[in-house]
């Protein structure tokens, strides 16, 4: 895809995470909208004929795909939006989003096609990233593992031991994605338990650290995906700072919608906005 | 002859790791510092050590499950089930994962290392969470049974072992039952599991020098429990005694709520155990003594 395409591509994912959560009357409208692009270029961006991230919708057990754990689990109306989209079920599951009876949870649920993580609580993610990266590795296996955080997360005792075995057993089909959007359900994360600094944690647990400084701009992420992988026995950390509601104008960079979904209003405002990027 | 159940877990390993390809140890330690095991020596590219991470030892194993492994938690019992409960909630148990938790140091093993090492209270952690299985093996054989068992069966389990020999209570031709009817009896039965089972089995013994039948019964397998025994047994006995060195929610709770529901006559239901108390930081033998968890103690409190 090109970034053009790739920004018609986010746009899309945004209405209709927003549109999933809004319906469901439970979501994390600031969550989602930081953490879209970085999903959007793990699973649409490619570096010319090497995809980012290799999986078939029609086979989501297929030994050579790659792996994505979404730590920051909360956020995952917009992985399911990204599924759907991809064909890995159909599309009008997504409207029944944290109803009843339905597989679509609001934390990520491997019984849904193309979900491999039971993410409920936070700070578990990077662990289960590191056993997987661990299960390829004794199958000398190729296949990577991309772990999704969110900075509030890194807060979590448990992200510190996964960073130190993840170091410890060097594994360089590892790489872990800060979504860097300074706030949390509380307020800000530097108000609740300040986090930084993080390239000199990860560092210090035997990490390579690529920073990104626009976690919107498709052009970074790509870039530092393709440095990500040539790196050499080390797992690797792109720290991406972020906005936390990016996309939606109103929303941008305010603590009071990190935690909550879009009114109907407030969504047909988002949306018009939205639709002008398609 | 006596055996222990460290040296159980390592003999199953070596077979299960042979066996099977997909199988994977995730350890936090081993109970033997120097002595290390033997499945250490030869499947060291399938035994990983965490050191001293519990959480983040059994999100992994977890994760490792995404590509068809058979990971082997192994760490100190009340380490996993306490530090780990959460994880072992969320990750293992929630999506069902085939994820095999083995304790070590169960119970009062800790001895000297006090109540915050003392595990008394991971049966009661690992019952209560939907799709986990509760095993508590007595012996070498029973235990090597047990290992096979969960390799067999799919789905999160939780292993309890003790530290120290025992003697050994069955042979090599043991077959893994729900429970094993050790000993009919007229009027009482004990009910037990894990390492106080050896004690039951002498306090029986030397009842039955006196000429008296005590019934005793061994739960290798505290969950799922077979109700259809437990009402049985506690339609046929007087009294009834669940031995174990657990404090709440062990097999003795586990018994209670099928008595709830039962109707018609049936026996007293009692226990010997652990009451609401932290124990102090005792010797393991002084310990049992002290509170009447030994043969002596078993044998006063049903009236031998």
């Amino acid at each position: 895809m090109t970034i053009e395409e790739l920004k018609k591509k986010a746009a899309k994912i945004r209405l209709e995470c927003l549109d999933m959560t809004s319906k469901a009357g439970y979501g994390y409208t600031g969550s989602m909208m930081s953490v879209a692009d970085i999903l959007v270029a793990l699973y649409y961006g490619d570096l010319g004929r090497q995809k980012i991230m290799n999986f078939d919708p029609r086979k989501p057990q297929w030994d050579g795909q790659d792996y994505l754990v979404l730590s920051k689990g909360h956020s995952v109306a917009v992985l399911y939006a990204i599924l759907a989209d991809l064909e890995f079920f159909d599309r009008r599951e997504l409207s029944f989003f944290g109803q009843v009876g339905s597989v679509l949870t609001t934390r990520p649920n491997p019984k849904v096609p193309g979900v491999f993580f039971s993410g409920v609580s936070h700070g578990n993610g990077l662990s289960f990233a590191v056993g997987t990266a661990l299960a390829l590795k004794a199958d000398r296996k190729t296949n990577k593992v991309f772990a999704v955080l969110g900075d509030g997360e890194l807060q979590e005792g448990q992200v510190w031991e996964a960073a130190m075995a993840a170091g410890n057993f060097r594994l360089n089909n590892l790489i872990a994605f800060i979504d860097n959007n300074k706030v949390q359900a509380d307020g800000l994360v530097s108000a609740a338990m300040d986090v930084y600094p993080i390239q000199d944690k990860f560092e210090a647990f035997g990490w390579n650290v690529i920073q990104v400084t626009d976690g919107h701009n498709f052009e970074q992420i790509l870039d530092a995906a393709e440095r990500a992988f040539t790196s050499n026995r080390r797992p690797v950390c792109i720290w991406c700072h972020t906005v936390c509601g990016k996309g939606i104008e109103f929303a941008e960079g305010k603590i009071s919608y990190q935690s909550v979904s879009l009114s109907e209003n407030e969504l047909l405002a988002a949306g018009e906005k939205l639709k002008e990027n398609l | 002859m006596k055996n222990d159940l460290y040296k159980a877990f390592d003999d199953a390993m070596i077979r299960i790791l042979k066996k099977h390809g997909n199988a994977m140890i995730f350890m936090g330690g081993f109970p033997k510092a120097f002595e290390p095991a033997n499945f250490m020596r030869f499947f060291h590219d399938r035994v990983f050590n965490f050191g001293l991470a519990e959480a983040g030892l059994v999100a992994s194993a977890a994760g490792s499950t995404v590509r068809g492994k058979l990971p082997f938690v192994l760490g100190g019992a009340s380490f996993l089930t306490g530090k780990a409960w959460e994880q072992i909630k969320d990750m293992v148990c929630v999506p069902n994962f085939n994820v095999k938790i083995i304790g070590f140091g169960s119970g009062l093993s800790a001895g000297q290392g006090g109540a915050g090492m003392h595990s008394t209270s991971d049966i009661s952690l690992m019952r209560n969470i939907p799709n986990m299985k509760v095993f508590c093996p007595a012996d070498y054989y029973q235990a090597i049974r047990v290992f096979d068992s969960i390799t067999e069966d799919f789905g999160p389990c939780y292993v309890r072992l003790f530290d120290g020999e025992v003697e050994n209570i069955f042979d090599e031709k043991y077959g893994l039952k729900a429970v094993d009817r050790v000993r009919e009896g007229d009027e009482v039965a004990i009910l037990s599991h894990g390492r106080l089972f050896s004690e039951c089995l002498l306090a029986v013994e030397e009842l039955e020098r006196e000429g008296k039948k005590c019934g005793l019964y061994n739960f290798p397998i505290v969950k799922p429990l077979d109700k259809k025994i437990i009402l049985e047994i506690l339609g046929k006995y007087k009294k009834v005694f669940v031995v174990e060195d657990h404090g709440v929610g062990g097999l003795y709770s586990a018994v209670s709520e099928i008595l709830a529901g039962m109707e018609g006559a049936h026996a007293v239901l009692k226990k010997i155990g652990i009451d609401e108390k932290f124990m102090e930081s005792a010797r393991e033998e002084e310990l049992y003594k002290k509170y009447g968890l030994d043969k002596e103690g078993i044998l006063k409190e049903i009236g031998g």
